[in-house]
């Protein structure tokens, strides 16, 4: 009995000790916690929302806030919403050159090109170009354009810029694999006057160009063209049209990406002029020239077919100008008037020896030099070789010449003094520090069939022109 | 065959310049540079306008919207934003724009009926369902422990007319005593924890984000939220007085002469005064200058003693350089986190 009631209490102590709380809060207590922990949770959201609002407002100062950028890309002054922007670039060449022939240009150091782009955007159509130089320590003004582009395929141009025709000529001045251009270059317009109508189809394989210019762009190897200038003489414009593909660009063969095919056609009106087309051999020289009194009709017509495959470390390059130009020689009651056919044709090959891969706009090193490091920048082998025929007619004399005398002064060039003929083979290589910095050396060995070089007066022949043996290098930096 | 070869470059040239013509778009395009709430109503007026000028002149249309503070909206047009109708807060936005850009005539007000302001609202409260802090008048929004939200008057068109609606009811409290009010406003904006740029941006504190006990804001703010957000989560309430707020509208003269728009800029905004254009304003919590229009959705519109800002201040040139110019009352009372 003792045990039960014993029982019984601690059983009535243990529920009582179980129906009371460990700890007992007032509800005043409870409500204070309550609004403390409303009052955190309002602070936290405060804060949070403050945060939201003070990116907004950054964001938006963004869009006001104008954007210095200085990089290897070269100096550029962005508006805050990126709509507008300044960009400077430039390159400088500085070459030296080793003649090694009789009766060569003395070596000489120079500053081959010394240029600076200014370009920019304003608003979401509208480019320029306005690209001053001192090339060969001579003022003066490459790109000059406005661009209209409205849509990918359909852009408008105005202004003075290359025109589109060459293929090694398009390419920039600071992306060529040998120092100086082959003798298609030579054949094929420069800078001109005009307006051209452009853009990007087929899937953004396929470029066309078709422009209307002042058509007085000779070619040669420089700005204004060996033998004339950028001004134009008569009323009449010429016009070119360009289409180049690269059919393979967006399928799934690697090796045929790179490919790119085109044709060019040109209908310069040059107005009459005592110039010419005529190219240059890569030490600059003119190995052809008509003789005195020569007029060069104002129609000359130029087309080339013109391609390049690059893949990987591996490029070759080729094209072939052709030029038709009406030549007119008068001696007395004689008149020569001739349609001259010329052309030119080159085939450049590049490999580049470090595994970096090449392309028609350059060479981007994938381990830029470095001091310490394995760094080494790339190194590309270049090889080319290149042809320029003179057509034979421009040794004939006009028809009824009958003595010597009346073909000498009817015929529109002299073996004396032109070529028929010029071979160049060219060898070369080309190491990128960086993407900005490059050393480039090569050899060119130009040899020439048909005259312009010693006349024996004995054998009352004249033997070719001494064969030009160059060694070029160029230092260059280019943002 | 010469003729042809003198002028076939002239010819492609004329071409290409009609090209070019031709790449740029026939439709018009109009920007209406607006306030922050009125996102609503002009993508309702909008779709209308658009509907009449093709039905009426075969034209296709398309209004593009930008939506901010007034104050920044304002600064934005005359920095350049190519407006050809701004739809500001008040008067003295579009004045700005007037005197400082001369985008537009000064008499711009007296163009279209109404001093250019096509419908009108106020400020009122929009609380917490059940009214929990027991905000009944502009007495309880100064209480110490009240969390106020309310927009920034230096960017907030908005957040002006509550300023001031704030200020003239303690004027007129205080037997128009400005150093009372001055103290009344001091307080109100000591209960802010968050100024917002804009209108639209204060609802999205309070409503969306959980901040504060009541919010001052447009009327036609406040009925939008209840609407979109719920009945069962807000309620609105009216004060004892507020002011009348009479957001003005504008062709911008400069900018429609040099684009071409002037005819359906014009035909715009007059679009706003006309049946249709006042319906769309009623239906979306603005009130209508129509009378019949009024009528017929004043059960909507509560009832509310409303004074204008000539009466009690004396227009709006006089309250922007005494209020919210820089070094003016507002930047004297309020210091923020203080």
């Amino acid at each position: 009995m003792k045990n039960g009631k014993k029982l019984w209490l601690t059983a009535g102590l243990l529920a009582g000790a179980l129906a009371q709380p460990a700890w007992s809060a007032s509800d005043d207590e409870i409500n204070q916690l309550k609004q403390q922990i409303e009052d955190l949770d309002q602070k936290i959201r405060i804060l949070q929302r403050q945060q939201e609002i003070d990116k907004e407002n950054a964001e938006a100062k963004k869009k006001d806030t104008p954007v210095v950028v200085l990089d290897k890309k070269g100096f550029a002054l962005q508006s805050g919403d990126k709509e507008n922007e300044l960009r400077v670039n430039g390159y400088i060449q500085a070459d030296y050159r080793n003649y090694s022939y009789t009766g060569s240009p003395v070596d000489n150091f120079l500053i081959r090109r010394a240029r600076l782009a200014i370009t920019g955007k304003f608003g979401k159509y509208f480019t320029f170009n306005l690209t001053p130089s001192w090339d060969n320590n001579a003022a003066g003004l490459q790109d000059a354009y406005v661009d209209a582009a409205f849509y990918d395929w359909f852009k408008v141009r105005a202004g003075q810029f290359k025109e589109p025709f060459g293929l090694e000529r398009l390419q920039s001045s600071a992306n060529t694999s040998f120092v100086e251009t082959a003798f298609t270059t030579g054949l094929t317009p420069n800078y001109d006057d005009g307006v051209q109508l452009f853009g990007i189809v087929l899937g953004g394989t396929t470029d066309y160009q078709l422009a209307v210019v002042n058509g007085n762009s000779l070619g040669g190897g420089s700005a204004t063209s060996a033998a004339g200038t950028l001004g134009d003489n008569n009323s009449s414009k010429g016009w070119v049209a360009r289409v180049f593909t690269s059919p393979f660009k967006n399928g799934d063969t690697d090796a045929l990406k790179g490919l790119g095919v085109g044709i060019a056609y040109e209908n310069a009106e040059v107005g009459n002029t005592t110039a010419g087309v005529i190219s240059i051999t890569p030490a600059t020289v003119a190995p052809f020239a008509y003789l005195g009194n020569t007029v060069v009709g104002s129609d000359i017509k130029r087309w080339s077919p013109q391609g390049y495959w690059y893949y990987g470390p591996f490029g070759l390059l080729g094209e072939y100008v052709h030029v038709e130009q009406d030549v007119t020689r008068t001696a007395g009651a004689l008149t020569n008037t001739r349609t001259l056919e010329s052309n030119a044709w080159q085939t450049l090959f590049s490999w580049a020896i470090t595994g970096d891969d090449v392309s028609y706009n350059g060479l981007k090193p994938k381990k830029p030099f470095r001091i310490g490091s394995d760094g080494f920048g790339a190194v590309e082998l270049v090889a080319r070789y290149n042809v320029y025929n003179l057509d034979d007619a421009s040794f004939v004399g006009a028809p009824g010449a009958t003595t010597q005398t009346q073909v000498f002064n009817t015929a529109l060039a002299s073996p004396a003094a032109a070529v028929g003929k010029a071979r160049d083979l060219g060898i070369g290589i080309n190491w990128y520090l960086t993407g900005n910095y490059k050393i480039q050396a090569s050899y060119d060995i130009t040899t020439f069939d048909g005259g312009a070089g010693v006349f024996n007066a004995t054998t009352n022949t004249v033997t070719d022109r001494a064969t030009e043996r160059v060694l070029f290098t160029r230092f260059q930096l280019g943002w | 065959m010469k003729m042809f070869k003198k002028f076939w470059p002239h010819a492609a040239f004329a071409g290409l310049l009609l090209a070019t013509g031709v790449a740029q778009a026939a439709d018009v395009e109009l920007l209406n540079v607006s306030y922050d709430p009125t996102r609503e109503l002009y993508q309702d007026f909008n779709a209308a306008f658009a509907k009449e000028w093709q039905a009426k002149t075969g034209d296709k249309v398309t209004i593009k919207q930008s939506h901010g503070g007034s104050g920044k909206q304002a600064r934005a047009v005359i920095d350049g934003l190519q407006a050809d109708v701004v739809t500001l807060a008040l008067a003295y936005d579009i004045d700005e724009i007037a005197d400082k850009a001369k985008l537009l005539p000064k008499d711009w007000q007296t163009r279209l009926p109404n001093n250019s302001a096509p419908y009108t609202s106020t400020i009122v409260f929009l609380v917490r369902k059940g009214n929990p802090k027991h905000i009944k008048d502009w007495d309880d929004v100064v209480r110490p422990g009240v969390s106020v939200i309310v927009p920034n008057p230096k960017t907030s068109g908005g957040a002006r007319w509550a300023y001031l609606a704030a200020y003239g009811y303690a004027l007129r409290k205080n037997g128009n005593d400005d150093a009372k009010a001055r103290d009344f406003i001091a307080r109100l904006y000591k209960n802010v924890p968050v100024l917002d740029s804009g209108a639209r941006g204060s609802t999205t504190t309070f409503a969306e984000r959980g901040i504060g006990d009541v919010l001052l804001t447009w009327e036609n703010e406040a009925f939008l939220a209840v609407k979109e957000l719920g009945s069962d989560k807000f309620e609105i309430v009216v004060p004892s007085v507020s002011i009348l707020a009479e957001p003005p509208v504008a062709v911008v003269d400069k900018v429609v002469d040099k684009r071409g728009t002037r005819k359906v800029a014009e035909a715009y905004l007059q679009y706003l005064y006309g049946e249709e254009g006042q319906e769309i304003a009623a239906r979306n919590f603005y009130r209508p200058r129509d009378s019949k229009i009024f009528a017929k959705y004043a059960t909507q519109f509560p009832k509310i003693n409303l004074f204008t800002i000539d009466d009690v201040f004396g227009g709006w040139k006089k309250v922007q350089i005494t209020h919210f110019a820089d070094g003016g009352v507002f930047d004297q009372i309020y210091r923020p986190g203080k």
